[in-house]
C-alpha cells in the first residue's frame, strides 16, 4: 500500500556532475508515501503543482523504498602480499559500477582516490578503465599524513622502524617529535596528539618517554583502518535517484491528470534500475 | 532584489501547508535561484499536530548566491520553534536513523531553529547537519539543537552532530547558538563529535554553542576555526581536540576538562562546573559559576555580530556582559500588571465589566463574580515555577487562607 511521487517538471543544472548527482529528474522515483496520501484530506498543499502520483495499493510500504540514491560502495581485493616487506598489492573497485561501468573507478574519480591514497603512503598506482591497483605498505602508511591526520608529518616527527616480524606482521616503531616544529604546543599536547592517533589507527602504545613514543601495529589492522578511512572520506553519491520510469509513462500520467493507480506488477514492470540499465 | 518565496512544511499537513517534509520541499523547489527566479527559497517549518519529520534530506543540484539563498527555519513569530531545549509535541523536529539528517551540499544555506535527533544502529555515517559543498560560499547553522541517541556500535563511521567537509578557501561556515549533545563513538574521537571541521579550507566560526556529552566536543583536523564563547561539558574523551595545532583559535570558551589549548588566548576556562536548569535543559541557572558572565561580547564582532541567544533572548548590546554557551541567563519574574472585576452574567468572553481596571469592589457574601488579571513576564517564563493564588477578606474581618487558582 504505497504511493510514489515523481516531479511534474524537469530541471537541468549546468554543471553535468551536479546535475547527475544532485537533481531530481522528472522521471525519477522521487519519494514514496503511504496509501491514501494523494486523497489529501486537508487539501493538496503544493503537491499537485509539483508532483505526479502513482498509487500502488497492493505494494507494501516496506517494499516501497525506490527513492534511494545510487551511491559509491568501494571494495578491495588483495592481489598479492609480501609479508617480509609488510606490503600488499591491492585492487580497489566499485561494487556499484553500473551496467556499462559509468560509475567505475576511472577518470576524475580514480584520480581523487589515488590522491587520497597517496596521502596514506600508497604507491605503484595502476589505473584501468574500471579499477585501480596499488601497493599498501605498513611502513609507508605509519609515516603518512593521513595516518596522523597531519599534513607534512615528516617535517614534524622522525620515525624509526625498530623491528618487523613477517610471520605476525607486527611492526615496532618509534616516533619522536622534532623540536621547534610544533609551535607553542606543550609536551602534554604533543603527546596527546601522537598517542591518540596511534590508538585510533589500531596500534598499541608500548612505551612513552618523551620525546620517544614506541608503538606496535599489525599490518592487517592498519589495512582495515585504511579501508574504513577511504570509504568514509571518498565515497560519494553518483546519481540522485537509482530508479525511474520511462518518459512515455510519465507523459501519460500527466495527461491523465497527474494521479494514476497501478498494480504492483504493472508498477514494477515500468521501474527502471539505472544501475542495471544499459 | 531577490523575491522571498516561502513554503510551509508541516508533517501533519495542517492548514496552509505546502509539503509534509523538507525532503519534498527540496525536491519540488530545487533549481536556479540566481536566474529568472531571482529568489530566496524559504522553508518555514511547522508541526501542527505533533508529528516529527522523519525523512532525511539533501540540498544539492541548486544554484545559489549570497543574495539568492536557501533558508530552512522555524519562524519565531509562530509557535513551532523549540524553547532552547529539545522538545516534542508541537515543535518542529527532524528525527532520523542511520543517515545524515540534513546534507547541505550547496553553498549559501541557512538552517535556523531546527531540532534534529539522530539514532545510529548501522555502519552508515550519521550526522545531524553536514556541510559538504565545493563552491565558494557562506552557510549558517543557527539556534539549532542536535541530539545523538542510541550510542554507536560501529567504530569506523561518523556519529556526529555538525560536520563540515570540503568547503573551499573562499568560504565561511557559521555555527551560532547551537546545542549539540550525545554523539558518541566507541573507539575514536574523530568519529563521535559535536562539531567537526575536517580538512576544510574554509573558515569555520563556532560562536556561543553548547557542546555536551559527545565523545569529543569539537574535533578539528587542519581547519582554520574560531571558537568563541563555546561551552563544553562532559565530552567523554576531550572537550576540544585539533590536530593541526595552530589552526584553531579558542577564545573565551569554558570547559569541564583540564586540557589547555594550543592557541589559548588566556581567556579560556578549564576544569569548570556548570549549573543547568535540568538534565536535558541547558539553560544556565543564576547560580552557575562556569559560564555566566564570562563570555566575550560579540555584538560588534567583525565576522558575525549578533545579540540574541538560542531562544531569542537579548544578550545585551555593546556594553553588556555575555554568558558562554547557547543560553544567556536572563533573570525571570512574573508580576501582576493589572486586574478588573466582571459580573458573572455570561460566558468568559461575554461577561460585562463590574468596575474599571485596578479598582477594588465590595460584594455581598456568596456573590459570584469574575476576575481577570494581567501578568507580565520578564526573562524566561519557562524557567519560572509559578502558581496563582487568591484570598478573600470579609468586610471588617481578617484575610482568609490563600487558595490556588486552577
Amino acid at each position: 500500500m504505497a504511493e510514489f511521487l515523481l516531479k511534474r517538471n524537469d530541471y537541468t543544472h549546468p554543471d553535468a556532475d551536479k546535475d547527475r548527482r544532485g537533481v531530481h529528474k522528472r522521471t525519477d522515483v522521487c519519494n514514496f508515501k503511504p496509501n491514501g496520501f494523494s486523497l489529501f484530506p486537508n487539501g493538496p498543499g503544493s503537491y499537485l503543482n509539483d508532483f505526479i502520483f502513482i498509487c500502488v495499493p497492493d505494494l507494501d510500504i516496506a517494499e516501497a523504498n525506490y527513492r534511494e540514491s545510487w551511491k559509491d560502495n568501494f571494495d578491495y581485493e588483495i592481489v598479492a602480499s609480501r609479508p617480509a616487506l609488510g606490503e600488499y598489492d591491492i585492487r580497489v573497485f566499485e561494487l556499484n559500477p553500473g551496467a556499462i561501468n559509468q560509475n567505475a573507478i576511472a577518470g576524475t574519480k580514480a584520480t581523487k582516490i589515488r590522491d587520497y591514497m597517496l596521502a596514506w603512503g600508497c604507491s605503484g598506482f595502476v589505473l584501468s578503465s574500471t579499477d585501480a591497483t596499488f601497493t599498501f605498505s605498513l611502513w609507508d602508511a605509519v609515516r603518512s599524513a593521513n595516518f596522523w591526520d597531519v599534513p607534512l608529518i615528516g617535517t614534524r616527527v622522525t620515525f624509526v622502524l625498530n623491528s618487523y616480524v613477517p610471520a605476525s606482521g607486527i611492526g615496532n616503531i618509534t616516533v619522536s617529535p622534532i623540536e621547534g616544529q610544533w609551535g607553542t604546543s606543550t609536551e602534554q599536547q604533543i603527546s596527546q596528539t601522537i598517542t591518540r592517533k596511534i590508538t585510533e589507527r589500531g596500534g598499541t602504545l608500548i612505551s612513552q618517554i618523551y620525546p620517544n613514543f614506541v608503538f606496535e601495529i599489525e599490518r592487517s589492522d592498519i589495512l582495515t583502518r585504511f579501508r574504513a578511512d577511504v570509504k568514509r572520506r571518498m565515497e560519494q553519491t553518483y546519481m540522485r535517484h537509482q530508479y525511474s520510469i520511462p518518459q512515455t509513462d510519465h507523459d501519460a500520467i500527466v495527461s491523465a491528470g497527474g494521479i494514476v493507480t497501478m498494480t504492483r506488477v504493472e508498477f514494477l514492470s515500468k521501474l527502471i534500475d539505472k544501475m542495471a540499465a544499459t | 532584489m531577490a523575491t522571498t518565496v516561502t513554503k510551509v512544511i508541516d508533517p501533519d499537513m495542517g492548514s496552509g501547508y505546502d509539503y509534509d517534509s523538507l525532503y519534498d520541499w527540496e525536491a519540488a523547489q530545487q533549481g536556479d535561484l540566481t536566474g529568472a527566479r531571482n529568489e530566496i527559497a524559504v522553508a518555514k517549518c511547522r508541526c501542527t499536530a505533533g508529528t516529527a519529520d522523519t525523512t532525511a534530506f539533501t540540498m544539492d543540484g541548486w544554484t545559489t548566491s549570497a543574495t539568492q539563498y536557501i533558508k530552512t527555519w522555524t519562524d519565531t513569530s509562530e509557535t513551532y520553534r523549540h524553547n532552547g531545549t529539545y522538545q516534542t509535541g508541537n515543535k518542529y523536529r527532524i528525527e532520523i536513523s542511520n543517515t545524515n539528517a540534513i546534507m547541505a551540499s550547496e553553498e549559501f544555506v541557512k538552517i535556523i531553529g531546527i531540532q534534529i535527533k539522530c539514532t545510529k544502529s548501522s555502519s552508515s555515517n550519521v550526522r545531524g547537519i553536514c556541510f559538504w559543498f565545493t563552491g565558494d560560499g557562506i552557510s549558517y547553522a543557527e539556534s539549532c539543537i542536535v541530539v545523538g541517541t542510541g550510542g554507536d556500535p560501529y567504530s569506523s563511521t561518523d556519529m556526529g552532530g555538525i560536520s563540515i567537509y570540503q568547503p573551499p578557501t573562499n568560504s565561511k561556515i557559521f555555527v551560532i547558538n547551537c546545542i549539540v549533545y550525545g554523539f558518541t563513538s566507541p573507539t575514536s574521537i574523530s568519529y563521535g563529535f559535536g562539531v567537526s571541521p575536517y580538512y576544510v579550507n574554509a573558515i569555520t566560526y563556532i560562536y556561543n554553542c553548547t557542546l555536551l556529552d559527545n565523545t569529543c566536543g569539537f574535533y578539528s583536523i587542519s581547519s582554520l576555526s574560531y571558537l568563541k564563547n563555546v561551552l563544553l561539558k562532559g565530552n567523554i574523551t576531550r572537550d576540544i581536540y585539533h590536530v593541526n595545532t595552530l589552526a584553531a583559535h579558542v577564545s573565551y570558551c569554558s570547559k569541564s576538562d583540564s586540557y589547555s589549548e594550543f592557541t589559548d588566548d588566556g581567556n579560556n576556562r578549564n576544569s569548570q562546573t556548570f549549573s543547568f536548569v535540568g538534565a536535558a535543559d541547558f539553560h544556565l541557572q543564576a547560580s552557575d559559576t562556569g559560564a555566566l558572565g564570562y563570555g566575550l561580547n560579540l555584538y560588534n564582532d567583525a565576522d558575525y555580530p549578533f545579540q540574541t541567544d538560542i531562544d531569542g533572548q537579548d544578550r545585551g548590546g555593546a556594553a553588556a556582559s555575555w554568558d558562554i554557551g547557547a543560553d544567556e541567563y536572563v533573570s525571570s519574574a512574573i508580576e501582576q500588571e493589572g486586574f478588573r472585576f466582571r459580573n458573572d452574567d455570561g460566558s468568559e468572553s461575554a461577561a460585562t465589566w463590574k468596575a474599571n481596571q485596578d479598582v477594588n469592589i465590595n460584594l455581598a457574601a456568596d456573590t459570584a463574580f469574575r476576575l481577570r488579571f494581567l501578568l507580565k513576564a520578564t526573562g524566561n517564563p519557562d524557567s519560572i515555577d509559578a502558581q496563582a493564588e487568591a484570598r478573600v477578606k470579609p468586610s471588617g474581618g481578617a484575610f482568609g487562607a490563600w487558595e490556588k487558582i486552577n
